[in-house]
């Protein structure tokens, strides 16, 4: 890219047939290109050798281009390049060489980063006509800004300002026009009108063309990228005040659908999906993180954070056989040259539910089960006294009223977060080192569920020669999740926090919760009287995750060929996790309604629940990943309008893990909590190893014609080891196609308007093979155990499969087109894309043709296909108004799929087929109404023994009776089809806001609880229930458990419980001030900004009692359906100090 | 440097990398040439066979669960080929094919000479499959009558579409397969062997098998015009020689010489009680054919809180309905009748030993309570009923609700809607309270020997053979302390099938008997339990001894259709072969 000058010419002698914006363009073009290229302060850190003895001054500058990337821009006419000259350097910075070079003459040098500008004096004295023109360029904050071109309009006479941002012109016309450029700048012309002395502020690209974005295996600037490809900056996301880093990501990059499912601390990571869902099998996109495959990105620290890109196209395909669903390239901070900048980010939060559901109270609980025994036939369980005892209080311990959500949910719940970064960087070496930690409390009282964690990052960036550079990064935490015995986690036999929800769901309202003496009180059954469950009082179930993850990069330039450079990663990845559960009893006290003590307060019985004696599981896990690449770069520019960039890699992965449980019970003390102190019966202990290995080949060739026609091709051959052997190996191509027709004169003429237009468009093939490995292999497995001979234990072993030797990879094929644009002195910025995936060798098993006679598990074959498509836009608009400054923008994407093809059971009814449907929607009979009266049950077919209050099934197929064939395959599933964020950023002097509002449209979601007299009823569900005196002909008679053919154990069979989740919720707001310089000056600070900032705020939603983010199938368990652990509303203050 | 750093990486990227081994699954060969993982597929084959406080029994009228909505739709008829769960069609044919696949690669294993019981291993665990394979037809049977019968291991390529074989071959196939295994199995085990099927467990299998293969269900048409009536039980043929096969069958067990009833003669009814509750808590007993073990300290307890009634904090799972109640004999062998003021006044009292094995009812003595509960009720008594007190201090009457009731203190939920519990298979030196996972030690005996003399008993009677039939049904009677039974023609019959309902309670007989007996409708209806109330006296006292009401707790009707169940639509559409049943 060095270009070398000809004599006879100004600046860029080679370009005077062009245009004068032409030139312009390409002189920025070039100086983008270096800009891409360079860490900075190039000039600094370059040292050369060099030893020429009577040589022309053109050789010599020749020789140094050719030495490094320094290029030389100077008129031929102000400088002697035929001078002979002698001269001898050793490792010399280029500013003494060129000091040394023009000794003697009027020649100065002005460096920038890698262009060095030779003027001479002389032009000003000689050939000065007109007037002398002066200035200083700076940008918004006062900063100067060196290297910015300035040239009078219509001419080839120009200066860059020098490093102190002055510029001085001379010989310049009354009237002309100067014209001030600068890379990432807006560009501004200015008439000089008589002036002497024009300063001038630059301020910056509302969407800088030049940001680099990284991509797969490197980086790409975003100007002259064709694939699809969304990016976001750190800081963005450092506005969400999450502990798990997954959640910042909603709202904020179009085509990334963020579901957060629940907020329980340590299990609180959203789903992520690239374009929504594509396929029947796994749906989890590729997460890279620096460079490194399959990494995590939930507990990564949001201050370590550079940027978050995701690829949604064809230009995934370089990770060819993970990278169907997207990916996600996460890249952390590095060093930059300058003194050491340590900054300090303190905040505190305080947590409490979205939502919870609104419960009846035992009066009214009393009056809905009396309503059931008289629909039942049954006595009454409630007197009218009774109802009128717990409706006024008057008796509040025989007759009780409990808020069990409130008795077990405190107000609000603490978090912290605290990050200290040292930045900086000198010649040889650069730094980023964090270390921070975090801490998050569960919304119960007495809460022992909570999450905290430690984590540092170390990215070293060392020169070690002129041609090799080393980087190292190394990055661990410590994640703590600490639970108890039971109700949380998940996992444990107790079960997860679910466990917790399914109890406060169902405790009557008549329990006590705590007796007055403290003690809790009764359960509905298994001892699960929430506010114990919550509390260490169930003993403890602690994990602690330690993870470590290193990279050494090398990256060596090959000297004697221009453009090209060897790279090599080695990394490892290890994460370690010990947990240990121990669980023992706990106690809960009832009363015998009469026993009261001298201040006639009940008198209480403890009775023992949960574990019959204390239990110790410890598990331990190990696990292990091994990446090597190798990356061979070659960039070039020919003839300055060829652009040519080459990647070709290799890369191997291999993991390992292993893990190892133990189990006891009968200690003999509570005070022990040791695997040896355990009894030695029933003691059984487990564990077991995995294996995997990747090898690939991938590469990536860009080319583009005066950056104005742009081509990218990519691919991958990629081997796993999941396949047979012969099958392991697929190659997936990616092209994609840009053309910025903006930069096409005719377009400068008639759309003057519109400042910058790309038009891009993909095309790829990409693999998924998240799938079980060895399927082509029979293999047997261990799955249970037998007894024999009274109590001898024998395991069990059963086929796994029937192999299939053919299966392969998932195929998207992924198509995209798109545009990018910037209008209105690029103030305006809009992008948008179509994109149409279809997947194909979807991996499902062919059963629904089977008959289950054959008694076959088939296998998973390469039959399903999943046609997805949708597009995505974002639109930003920047402007001030004096010190006030806006950026409002807003991003959505739409994503619908159908199942194109997958094994259906022949003669289902075309209303009931999953083909043509979106995946996983489920099938409901439609709920028409309710049976107001004994006449409307009369009127319309009807379950056996409907009656009046029940909820109407419609006859879908209208042939009189209502059965499994009136099922109607719904059009929604719980993956919304829309989403959106909409962000907004003020800033008035030293106040800022930062606004997101974030919503999703098109899921819908099951929606129900057990109720009756299994447990209590949620007010709005029961309302405007029907009932003799007010017959409703929409809502049902009340219900008790399951016992209605309308209402299940599980998933919902009818519309009624469907609910759509629509919603729109303030994702995060945040209002800060920046302390004036001044004070910060005397506090001996660079900066303070202190800030308050709220999370999930507002919910603008038609679900009453849930969070409409939050998963209706919460658990493994079959009966817990809608109860799950809220998100969060999360209230923060914090500051931010640069020392 | 530069070129280190590229040759180790091009090194690494040798594609044998690629080539990992499973760490945790068996290869196929490895599995077919090792005797001891043939024997741990086996197991598996065994520990699919289902096992439960309820197979059958709730969905019958034996038993209610608290609630009920589990067993609704089968009870109120609501069967159809939309909801077909019942026989887990799926199940059963995964297993058969196990045991085809077994069967195809046994002989792979290498020959033994090695006698374990009498027989080779290679021996002994062909005639398990065998046996396996046949008891899994036979549940398929029971259910829908004639199924394919699938006799090999398909592969991805073949016809999948199989028809129905009709009810007579199926009887053959099973019938002929239990003699296959007789031969090939020992006659006892021993050690570790205890627990696989011997010689019995084949034998037995078969008794049943031909006991319902005579019975009216399968040759009688029910449903005439139904286009196949061979897949429903026989097309003529000679009714009498299936009744003599069956007796024949059942003979060939006794023959054996191996088994006899636990206890067979007590000193008094308080010893039958204790004898019948013992037989179903004990680990082994003379009477087991084949059983299936459970044991907490090997790692596989049952849980007991299941049975276990709510004021013990158990889940009250197995409430007998007044409908079982009733079917017990007064102890000196005369009906029991509620309209008899006596009996209805107190119905738990002079009843069959059995019952007071079988039924938790109120005033049975179980266990003490938890410490809680213990200031209600020190001793442990079931308490299902409410007492009604007068209240001086306000001077009125209060209701005392029974720690057993809905409105009981302790987890009222559970409580059971008909007023009892389950005692049968209950370990009472278990507290439940505090573990609600698995916590007790269980033999479930699929076969014992009393099934088998009532199997004979029975046949003896449609043959006639009325005195050998009494013989029989009154060893059984004998063990629970009931005198002897002297009707005989259809008054046996009637006498026989109540001391089967009555004896058999709760093993998933009753369900198959009302089918094949085609009692259907004698058997769903409404179903009862009752109301118990301590009445308040004129004097506020409270009376002692309730007043025990009858209430209906679940609805319930009757289809002939239920005679057989439908198999699932989804089956029927997927193999165009299959002919669904008549009804659906």
């Amino acid at each position: 890219m060095n270009k070398k000058l000809k004599p006879g010419d100004t600046y860029a002698p080679v370009l005077t047939k062009l245009s004068r914006i032409m030139r312009l363009m390409i002189l920025m073009f070039i100086l983008g290109i270096n800009s891409l290229l360079a860490a900075s302060g190039y000039s600094q850190s370059t040292n050369i050798s060099l030893k020429m003895s009577d040589s022309r001054v053109e050789d010599v500058l020749n020789k140094i281009e050719s030495k490094s990337e320094f290029f030389f821009l100077f008129n031929q006419k102000q400088i002697d390049i035929n001078r002979k000259v002698s001269i001898e350097a050793n490792e010399e910075k280029i500013s003494d060489i060129l000091d040394n070079l023009f000794a003697g003459t009027d020649v100065k040098h002005q460096v920038i980063d890698r262009q060095i500008v030779l003027t001479t004096s002389a032009i000003t004295e000689n050939q000065q006509q007109g007037k002398k023109i002066t200035g200083k360029v700076t940008d918004p904050s006062g900063t100067s800004l060196p290297g910015v071109s300035v040239v009078m309009k219509g001419t080839n006479t120009g200066v860059v300002t020098d490093n102190s941002g002055n510029f001085s012109l001379v010989n310049i016309p009354e009237n002309a026009t100067l014209q001030f450029s600068f890379v990432g700048m807006k560009g501004q012309e200015i008439a000089i009108n008589g002036k002497s002395t024009i300063n001038v502020i630059l301020t910056e690209e509302a969407i800088g063309l030049e940001e680099v974005v990284a991509v797969g295996y490197g980086t790409q600037k975003k100007a002259t990228m064709t694939g699809s490809i969304s990016a976001v900056k750190g800081e963005s996301l450092q506005k969400s005040t999450s502990t798990n880093f997954s959640n910042a990501l909603a709202g904020q990059l179009p085509g990334l659908v963020v579901i957060s499912r629940t907020g329980e601390p340590g299990n609180d990571g959203s789903t992520l999906r690239i374009r929504g869902a594509n396929t029947l099998g796994d749906n989890s996109p590729l997460i890279v993180v620096d460079g490194i495959s399959n990494r995590s990105l939930e507990r990564l620290d949001p201050a370590t954070i550079e940027s978050v890109t995701v690829l949604k196209d064809a230009s995934a395909a370089i990770y060819g056989a993970q990278a169907a669903n997207g990916v996600i390239l996460v890249t952390t901070k590095r060093g930059a040259t300058g003194k050491p900048t340590i900054q300090l980010s303190m905040s505190q939060g305080w947590n409490t539910p979205t939502v919870l559901p609104k419960m009846t109270n035992s009066a009214t609980y009393a009056t809905l089960i009396n309503e059931i025994k008289t629909a039942a036939g049954q006595p009454l369980r409630y007197t009218a006294e009774d109802i009128q005892k717990y409706s006024d209080g008057s008796d509040p311990w025989g007759h009780p009223n409990t808020d069990w959500f409130k008795e077990t949910i405190k107000d609000n719940s603490p978090q912290r977060y605290a990050n200290l970064s040292l930045t900086g960087g000198a010649e040889k070496i650069k730094y980023f080192v964090s270390i921070g930690s975090n801490y998050q409390d569960g919304i119960y009282r007495n809460s022992a569920t909570n999450y905290s964690q430690a984590d540092f990052r170390s990215n070293l960036d060392a020169k070690i020669s002129d041609n090799i550079n080393l980087s190292f990064d190394l990055t661990g935490r410590q994640e703590n999740r600490n639970y108890p015995g039971v109700g949380g986690g998940g996992g444990t036999s107790g079960g997860g926090a679910q466990n917790v929800f399914w109890a406060l769901n169902r405790a009557y309202p008549y329990l006590v919760a705590r007796w007055p003496n403290g003690e809790p009180g009764p359960d509905v059954e298994y001892g699960n009287n929430p506010v114990v469950m919550v509390t260490d009082a169930t003993g403890y179930d602690k994990q602690k995750t330690y993870v470590m993850e290193s990279n050494m990069k090398l990256v060596i330039k090959i000297p004697w060929v221009k453009g090209l450079s060897l790279t090599g990663n080695a990394s490892i990845d290890k994460t370690f996790m010990d947990r240990k559960a121990f669980q023992k009893p706990w106690y809960l006290y009832s009363w015998d309604g009469t026993t009261v003590d001298a201040n006639n307060l009940p008198v209480v019985t403890p009775a023992k629940k949960g574990f019959t004696d204390p239990r110790l599981q410890e598990w331990m896990s190990d696990a292990g990943k091994t990446t090597l690449n190798g990356l061979i770069n070659y960039e070039r520019i020919f003839n300055l309008v060829h652009s040519v960039k080459v990647l070709f890699g290799t890369e191997r992965i291999t993991g390992k893990s292993m893990d190892f449980w133990a189990y006891r019970r009968f200690f003999a003390s509570e005070s022990l909590d040791q695997m040896f102190a355990g009894g030695d019966s029933q003691k059984d202990n487990g564990g077991a190893g995995k294996v995997n290995a990747r090898l690939n080949y991938f590469g990536r060739v860009n080319y583009a014609y005066k950056s104005k026609y742009l081509a990218e091709f990519v691919w991958r051959y990629d081997g796993s080891y999941i396949f047979a052997p012969g099958k392991r190996y697929g190659f997936f191509p990616g092209i994609s196609l840009g053309y910025r027709i903006s930069d096409e004169d005719f377009w400068k003429e008639k759309f003057s308007f519109i400042n910058e237009m790309k038009i891009r468009g993909s095309w790829g093939k990409t693999g998924n093979d998240l799938v079980d490995p060895y399927q082509y292999m029979t293999t047997y497995g261990y799955n249970s155990t037998y007894i024999f001979n009274e109590s001898v234990s024998q395991k069990t072993l059963s086929a796994l499969r029937i192999p299939n030797a053919n299966i392969t990879w998932e195929v998207a094929n992924q198509s995209n087109i798109g545009f990018d644009a910037q209008l209105l002195n690029n103030k305006l910025i809009i992008s948008a894309d179509y994109f149409y995936n279809l997947r194909t060798n979807i991996l499902c098993y062919r059963n629904a043709s089977v008959p289950s006679s054959a008694g076959l598990s088939l296998p998973r074959e390469n039959i399903g296909e999943v046609i997805n498509k949708g597009f995505e836009f974002q639109v930003a608009y920047h402007n001030n108004i004096g010190d006030f400054k806006y950026q409002v923008s807003a991003n959505g994407s739409f994503a619908k799929n159908h199942i194109k093809f997958w094994d259906e059971t022949p003669g289902v009814p075309d209303y009931q087929k999953s083909t043509g449907s979106p995946m996983n929607a489920r099938l409901y009979y439609n709920a028409i109404g309710v049976f107001k009266d004994q006449a409307a049950v009369d009127a319309y077919p009807h379950w056996a023994n409907a009656r009046p209050g029940d909820i109407i099934f419609e006859d879908v197929n209208k042939d009189g009776s209502i059965d499994g064939l009136d099922k109607v395959r719904s059009k929604k599933t719980t993956i919304p089809t829309f989403t959106g964020g909409f962000n907004i950023d003020l800033q008035y002097k030293k106040f800022y806001a930062t606004i997101l509002f974030q919503g999703a449209t098109g899921a819908e979601r099951s929606y129900r609880i057990f109720q009756g007299e299994a447990g209590n009823f949620m007010y709005n569900e029961i309302k405007d229930r029907w009932t003799p005196e007010n017959p409703s002909s929409t809502h049902p008679r009340v219900n008790n458990r399951s016992l209605e053919y309308w209402m299940t154990d599980g998933e919902p069979n009818n519309t009624y419980y469907v609910r759509s989740s629509d919603y729109l919720r303030l994702k995060n707001i945040e209002i800060g001030y920046n302390v004036p310089d001044n004070l910060t000056k005397k506090l001996g600070l660079q900066a303070l900004r202190i800030y308050a900032s709220g999370q999930n705020f507002l919910t603008f939603t038609g679900m009453k009692d849930f969070d409409p983010e939050s998963p209706d199938d919460a658990s493994g368990s079959i009966w817990v359906n809608s109860e799950v652990y809220p998100l969060n509303k999360t209230t923060t203050i914090g500051l931010n100090v640069t020392f | 440097m530069v070129s280190v750093f590229v040759s180790i990486l091009i090194s690494s990227c040798n594609e044998s990398v690629l080539d990992t081994q499973s760490q945790t699954e068996f290869g196929e060969e490895s599995v077919w040439t090792d005797p001891a993982l043939a024997a741990a597929y086996v197991n598996n084959i065994y520990n699919n066979v289902p096992w439960g406080w309820d197979l059958t029994s709730r969905k019958v009228d034996e038993v209610r669960e608290r609630a009920g909505e589990d067993d609704f739709d089968v009870n109120n008829m609501l069967i159809t080929p939309d909801n077909a769960g019942w026989g887990d069609w799926a199940g059963r044919y995964r297993d058969i094919r196990a045991c085809n696949i077994f069967l195809e690669n046994i002989d792979k294993l290498p020959a033994s000479t090695t006698l374990i019981d009498g027989k080779t291993i290679n021996d002994r665990l062909k005639g398990e499959v065998t046996f396996l394979r046949a008891w899994n037809y036979h549940m398929l049977l029971s259910y829908y009558g004639g199924v394919p019968l699938i006799k090999k291991s398909y592969v991805l390529t073949d016809d999948f579409n199989a028809p129905r074989d009709s009810y007579a071959n199926c009887v053959k196939f099973i019938s002929d397969e239990c003699d296959l295994a007789a031969g090939l199995l020992p006659l006892e085990n021993s050690g570790d062997a205890l627990g696989r099927a011997t010689k019995g467990a084949a034998l037995a299998l078969k008794s049943r098998v031909l006991l319902y293969a005579a019975s009216d269900q399968h040759n009688t048409d029910k449903f005439s015009g139904f286009s196949n009536p061979e897949l429903l039980g026989y097309v003529g043929g000679d009714r009498v020689q299936r009744w003599k096969a069956a007796k024949d069958a059942a003979k060939a067990v006794m023959d054996l010489g191996l088994y006899s009833l636990y206890k067979p003669e007590p000193a008094s009814g308080e010893e039958a009680t204790k004898n019948y509750q013992d037989l179903f808590v004990s680990s082994k007993s003379s009477e087991d054919i084949f059983v299936r073990f459970f044991s907490l300290s090997a790692g596989k307890g049952v849980g007991m809180f299941e049975l276990y009634p709510n004021g013990w904090y158990g889940n009250g799972r197995n409430g007998l309905t007044n409908e079982a109640v009733d079917s017990y004999e007064m102890a000196d062998g005369t009906t029991f009748s509620r309209s008899n003021p006596a009996q209805n006044l107190e119905p738990y009292k002079n009843r069959d030993p059995r019952f007071y094995g079988t039924v938790v009812y109120e005033g049975a003595t179980l266990r003490p309570r938890t410490g809680d509960l213990a200031g209600y009720d020190p001793v442990g008594v079931m308490q299902a009923g409410v007492w009604e007190k007068w209240d001086a201090a306000t001077n009125s009457k209060v209701n005392v609700y029974g720690l057993d009731t809905r409105n009981s203190v302790a987890n009222s939920w559970n409580s059971s809607l008909t007023a009892t519990g389950c005692r049968k298979f209950l370990n009472t030196t278990v507290d439940v309270s505090a573990v609600w996972q698995n916590n007790a030690d269980l033999t479930w005996r699929y076969f014992r020997y009393a099934e088998i003399l009532l199997n004979y008993a029975e046949a003896c009677i449609e043959l006639g053979e009325d005195a050998e039939a009494r013989t029989y049904i009154d060893m059984i009677r004998t063990r629970a302390a009931m005198p002897d039974v002297n009707e005989s023609g259809a008054a046996l019959k009637a006498r026989y099938r109540n001391e089967r309902r009555v004896e058999l309670v709760l093993e998933d007989h009753r369900f198959f008997d009302v089918r094949r007996w085609l009692v259907g409708q004698e058997a769903y209806h409404a179903m009862h339990g009752v109301t118990i109330t301590y009445k308040l006296n004129a004097d506020h006292t409270t009376a002692t001894i309730p007043t025990i009401e009858p209430v209906q707790i679940m609805t319930g009707s009757w289809n002939d259709k239920a005679y057989f169940f439908p198999i699932a639509r989804d089956e029927v559409n997927k193999n165009a072969k299959l002919v669904q049943n008549p009804g659906y």
